[in-house]
């Protein structure tokens, strides 16, 4: 066996063994954290004076076509 | 067993909100290196290809018109996005803006964009290797096992915080930088007896000006992906500072890259060689006797192609995850690490579809795929910042940056889009049908199964007043 194949050889198994850990830790995750504070991420809390409204402007509110009740705490 | 434990801090404390949000730690140069590493590759290969269309000053045309196409995505996406800062990008901005069909396409776009890119930037780094083992005596080496083992360690650095991979990502998007700055410079384009011979090699339009037209399509390798900058606007600290900033940095950086190495190739490799070289930079840099030089460039090659893939991976990941954020896919993508702060299911699941096109070795087709979902994505930002402007008018919400002279650049974007459009058809008309015919498909997908799960309650997130007309 020569240089190259060693060389081939440890590349898969390098990878093997990065994508195993990380599935392992992905699954491991899942089965420690409850689902609903995984998924707790919110968009559109960056910063408040991202979007800063100008003096007088109305906040923002929800769509018209809004049917989906208000968003989770 | 599921327990119910706090969110914790990379350190491991429990942070104060309660709830998980991706990190804010990025800087401008975190930013610069997202957009720049992403694109670099295409200066040391690919670009060349639009040399055998136009000729050698057809593609420099290419070179610039289509940095002219680059430069008014930059301004649009700068403003947009200094504004939308949310990650997924242009998807959250054409949520907010046009619309969740829209969005869904703009988000698929993102995600195939990046996915095929990284796919093809793993291939380069394969080839590389195989073509460096045999110029070493070696042959025969099979670049399956490297592409693998790219696209895992890539996905490891991602999976384990973006601060991480994106520091990672400007070093050696700087080495990369640094390679084609010591070619130009090693070729003192400052000297009239130096190795340069433009005089001879420029040889006017070979195939006239519809050789330059069909030169665009390739000419977009020298910029594609730096719209990716606005993937991180969720986890710059400062997003209407650094995100303008990082981007329009990205693009003078660019423009300057491939001007440079446009001049250099040209002027050491005659056009027909060049319009098919694999990797022409670091053939330019064989021409010498120079090793020091091979060595730098092969360095640069190799840190472009890493650095490309490694941000494309940080960019799909997060568009997939703020789709399924939004219930645009299923929720399930949309969980966010409690230590390490990363979208990691959406990292974990594009890593097998990334080795997949990766293992095709088909790297012309994947790019080509690569190409025409990015330019899809920059048809509609015309429309997404025309709309931005009349519904927000300029002093209703804050910007970070606003673009000069609108709606020229709206303009010129769309009109240079057609263009590129025409080009791409003529030399890859097939794959061009057959990425619209995907999108029609996965637009009805969702129109008619998926929307009924999104989130519309949800769905306007930034604090702004209500649009002008509604």
């Amino acid at each position: 066996m020569n240089l190259l194949r060693l060389a081939e050889i440890a590349a898969w198994i390098g990878g093997l063994l990065l994508f195993g850990w990380i599935i392992r830790d992905a699954w491991r995750t899942g089965r420690s954290y409850d689902e609903r504070l995984l998924l707790s991420s919110r968009e559109g809390e960056i910063e408040k004076d991202l979007g800063e409204v100008v003096a007088g402007a109305e906040p923002a509110e929800r769509r018209a076509d809004d049917q989906s009740g208000p968003r989770p705490p | 067993m599921t327990t119910a434990s706090p969110p914790t801090t990379p350190s491991g404390q429990a942070t104060p909100s309660g709830h998980l949000s991706l990190l804010r730690v990025l800087g401008p140069g975190h930013v610069w290196a997202l957009g720049v590493g992403i694109v670099l590759v295409g200066e040391f290969m690919g670009w060349n290809f639009s040399v055998a269309k136009g000729g050698a000053l057809g593609s420099l045309i290419a070179c610039w018109v289509i940095g002219l196409l680059y430069t008014c995505v930059a301004m649009i996406d700068s403003e947009v996005t200094s504004t939308v800062a949310a990650a997924g990008g242009q998807y959250a901005q054409a949520k907010h803006i046009i619309g969740p069909l829209m969005a869904f396409n703009v988000g698929l776009y993102l995600v195939m964009a990046y996915t095929m890119l990284e796919a093809g930037d793993a291939l380069v780094v394969g080839d590389l290797l195989k073509t460096v083992t045999e110029q070493a005596g070696a042959p025969g080496l099979n670049p399956r096992p490297f592409v693998f083992l790219t696209i895992a360690v890539l996905a490891f650095l991602n999976y384990r915080g973006v601060l991480i991979t994106l520091s990672v990502n400007l070093v050696i998007t700087a080495i990369a930088c640094a390679a084609i700055l010591v070619m130009f410079l090693s070729t003192k384009p400052w000297s009239i007896s130096g190795s340069l011979m433009h005089r001879e090699l420029l040889t006017g339009l070979p195939y006239g000006w519809m050789g330059v037209i069909a030169s665009f399509h390739f000419g977009i390798w020298y910029y594609l992906g730096i719209e990716g900058t606005c993937q991180a606007a969720e986890e710059v600290r400062s997003p209407p500072r650094s995100l303008p900033f990082g981007t329009m940095a990205g693009m003078i950086t660019l423009l300057i890259a491939a001007s440079m190495t446009w001049y250099v190739c040209t002027s050491l490799l005659p056009w027909e060689y060049l319009g098919s070289a694999v990797v022409p930079l670091f053939d330019a840099a064989s021409v010498g006797t120079n090793e020091a030089l091979q060595i730098a460039l092969f360095v640069g090659t190799l840190c472009a192609a890493v650095a490309s893939a490694n941000g494309c991976i940080n960019d799909a990941s997060r568009a997939w995850f703020s789709m399924g954020r939004d219930r645009y896919l299923p929720a399930w993508f949309a969980a966010v690490h409690p230590r390490y702060r990363t979208p990691y299911r959406a990292i974990l699941f594009l890593v097998p579809i990334a080795i997949a096109f990766g293992f095709t070795g088909l790297l012309d087709q994947v790019v080509t795929f690569s190409i025409l979902s990015g330019l899809l994505g920059y048809t509609v930002m015309p429309l997404n910042v025309v709309l931005f402007r009349k519904k927000w008018p300029l002093g209703s919400i804050k910007r970070g940056y606003v673009h000069p002279w609108h709606p020229v650049p709206a303009l010129v974007l769309l009109t240079l889009c057609a263009v590129t459009y025409f080009s791409v058809y003529l030399g890859y008309g097939k794959q061009l049908l057959a990425m619209l015919g995907f999108y029609v498909l996965a637009s009805l997908w969702f129109a008619f199964h998926r929307y009924r799960y999104v989130r519309r309650g949800a769905q306007f997130t930034m604090p702004w007043p209500r649009p002008r007309g509604y």
